[in-house]
């Protein structure tokens, strides 16, 4: 194995508020959670979607928001989306878009009722390579920067370094306001999940993806919202 | 977008740092003529602007409003005119539906406007002035220009690394940093010279000459903009104090006397795109600008059901949290169904309103009017519950 220890490379860098951090500030006192949508190809441990539930929680409450925990959100969403007959197809699993909106207006309605939320934090996971040589490598790698996967760097450029696929474990949270408008959004790496070595395929056991390092990785989303939050401009100098 | 022409808000950029050359006409070429030469570099990027246009008029982002396509065609024409057009060649408007401040213009004579600025602009010599800035840099072939420019200093950039066979260092991220540097000091000429045709072209249309600075004192401030240094979409303020300073001088220098400002026109024929752009902002939240155009729309001496409706909604999603902002909203949507009884959204609005603030019988009431009104609602199921439950004594909190 060449690649060992722990701490995913940092997240890609994008601006993460759609507004100024000090209005979104100003205008977000009460957060709801909604529960994680999964797209990735495991069975997730209930307990590791707690875990990180409860993260993300803590986060928020450090930024000094009033949280209201997920059950609200998926109480309130079964009772919408069994009123409208169901969202998803049956077979297929796929969404009716325009009841999916429905059902997303009448939960995010009744938790402003219940709740007077005045927005509500989406979150989840996806799989999706970190790296691919088959593919356009992505920039910090194009860049000659080495790819540093869970706390290791690899020179892909490098002669005899053959990693040549990385496929990882990505978590990401988008926080809305009352209108469903995106304020802030991130996506950030979890943990690798597959490698592939030339021929070889190294892959990773689900238990140690989500390991407790994964909890940091996904606190980490909320990083530039508990920094803009608890950031306090300095007082006027006394005269 | 941006990278189908040029833009109005892009380009933007330390005009203070270019003062001296206030009044230069860099123009390297000359203004355009007919329809460029086959196989030229200019029928090249014609093509490539002609593809995007292609693509443009299926997507479902372009307004398509046929009384303000219309005006927008007739302001167009107008200040065109007064550009020594080339023969046969016709300059298209495209609105697109996106509520940020930006405009470009394609080599090929294709116009976008963002509805967003259309929203904020107030009346026709605001027009004019964004008009006349994008037609400028198609008369004046300022995409060709630029692509030419970039060329040239890649080429020479090339050659001087080659020469110096790396003795004096440098990488290939500072020979791209020195491209950018001298690519944007030419860009910056050009748009100065849009500046000061477009502002000729309005002018000798009839246009008080005045009007043009808002569009740098207020259109293009955008104070939701995220804080990114994104030079493309995204002015920030002082370049946009030092574009109004540009302004202000052509002002002083043209002897402004009586031009036209043609409010009412305008505000007629944007007041629909007004009302789409408030539901855009709003689910971008962009609440402040969402703000001004309901104001806007209220500002109309025959203020409709439609402004009240979205009164109601910016109360709701972007007001005061809880009954306080609700009882403005329930207020809104109230006058919205005295103004248009048969609007369905305005009944199902307010009947949420009323339930929200636990006023049962009420919201029974306004619900079953929806209902009534737009019997295959897809949600009807839920709001049949509500009714019920009002019914029953109201919602549990």
């Amino acid at each position: 194995m060449l690649v060992l220890g722990s701490g995913a490379r940092a997240d890609l860098r994008r601006e993460p508020f759609s507004v100024p951090a000090d209005q979104v500030k100003a205008r977000v006192h009460t957060v709801a959670i909604r529960p994680p949508r999964i797209e990735a190809p495991y069975d997730f441990p209930p307990e590791a979607t707690a875990r990180h539930t409860a993260v993300l929680q803590r986060e928020l409450e450090r930024a000094g928001l009033t949280v209201v925990p997920a059950g609200a959100y998926a109480r309130a969403w079964i009772e919408a989306s069994a009123r409208l007959g169901g969202v998803y197809d049956p077979l297929t699993g796929v969404a009716d878009p325009e009841k999916w909106k429905l059902a997303r207006e009448h939960t995010l309605r009744e938790l402003m009722r219940v709740h007077a939320i005045d927005a509500v934090l989406d979150w989840g996971y996806f799989e999706a390579p970190i790296y691919d040589l088959d593919g356009s490598p992505p920039y910090w790698v194009a860049g000659g920067e080495p790819l540093r996967i869970d706390g290791a760097k690899l020179r892909v450029y490098d002669a005899g370094i053959g990693a040549n696929r990385v496929v990882g474990l990505w978590a990401w949270a988008t926080l809305s306001d009352r209108a469903d408008g995106e304020l802030y959004g991130r996506a950030t790496e979890v943990a690798w999940s597959q490698l592939r070595l030339g021929a070889r395929l190294e892959q990773r056991e689900l238990s140690e993806v989500l390991g407790a390092n994964s909890d940091k990785r996904v606190a980490h989303l909320l990083v530039d919202l508990v920094r803009a939050f608890r950031f306090q401009p300095p007082a006027p100098a006394a005269r | 977008m941006r990278a189908s022409g040029r833009g109005w808000a892009g380009g933007i950029a330390a005009i203070l740092a270019l003062a001296g050359c206030f009044g230069t006409d860099p123009a390297l070429l000359e203004p355009l003529a007919r329809e460029p030469e086959k196989a030229s570099d200019e029928r090249i990027i014609w093509e490539q602007a002609a593809h995007f246009e292609q693509a443009l008029a299926a997507s479902e982002d372009v307004v398509r409003d046929e009384a303000l396509q219309a005006y927008l065609d007739g302001v167009t024409r107008s200040v065109y005119a007064r550009m020594n057009p080339p023969r046969g060649v016709e300059p298209r408007v495209v609105v697109v539906r996106q509520p940020l401040n930006n405009a470009s213009a394609a080599p090929n004579g294709l116009v976008l406007i963002y509805s967003g600025i259309l929203a904020r602009i107030e009346n026709e010599a605001e027009l004019a002035t964004l008009l006349g800035h994008e037609l400028a840099h198609f008369v004046r072939r300022h995409s060709l220009q630029e692509r030419r420019e970039r060329t040239a200093t890649e080429k020479s950039e090339r050659l001087g690394r080659a020469l110096s066979l790396g003795l004096f260092g440098g990488s290939e991220a500072s020979s791209r940093a020195s491209i950018e540097q001298q690519v944007s000091g030419f860009s910056q000429r050009l748009e100065l010279e849009a500046d000061r045709l477009g502002f000729d072209a309005m002018r000798d249309a009839g246009y008080d000459v005045r009007q043009s600075v808002r569009m740098f004192e207020v259109v293009l401030l955008d104070e939701e903009a995220p804080t990114v240094a994104d030079p493309f979409y995204y002015a920030d303020h002082p370049s946009m104090e030092s574009r109004a300073a540009h302004y202000r001088q052509l002002i002083a220098a043209a002897e402004p006397g009586a031009g036209e400002i043609r409010a009412e026109p305008y505000a007629a024929a944007t007041r629909s795109l007004i009302a789409q752009n408030i539901e855009d902002d709003l689910a971008l939240s962009r609440v402040r600008s969402a703000r001004r155009g309901v104001d806007r729309l209220l500002a109309f001496p025959d203020a409709d059901g439609t402004a009240y409706l979205l009164l109601g909604e910016w109360h709701r999603l972007a007001g005061q949290a809880g009954a306080a902002g609700l009882g403005e909203a329930a207020r809104a949507y109230e006058r919205a169904t005295q103004l248009a009884p048969e609007s369905a959204r305005a009944w199902r609005a307010l009947g949420l309103a009323r339930r929200d603030l636990g006023e049962a019988s009420e919201a029974a009431r306004a619900l079953e009017r929806a209902i009534e009104l737009a019997p295959a609602a897809l949600d009807r199921p839920i709001l049949e519950a509500y009714v019920r439950e009002a019914r029953a004594g109201g919602a549990k909190p």
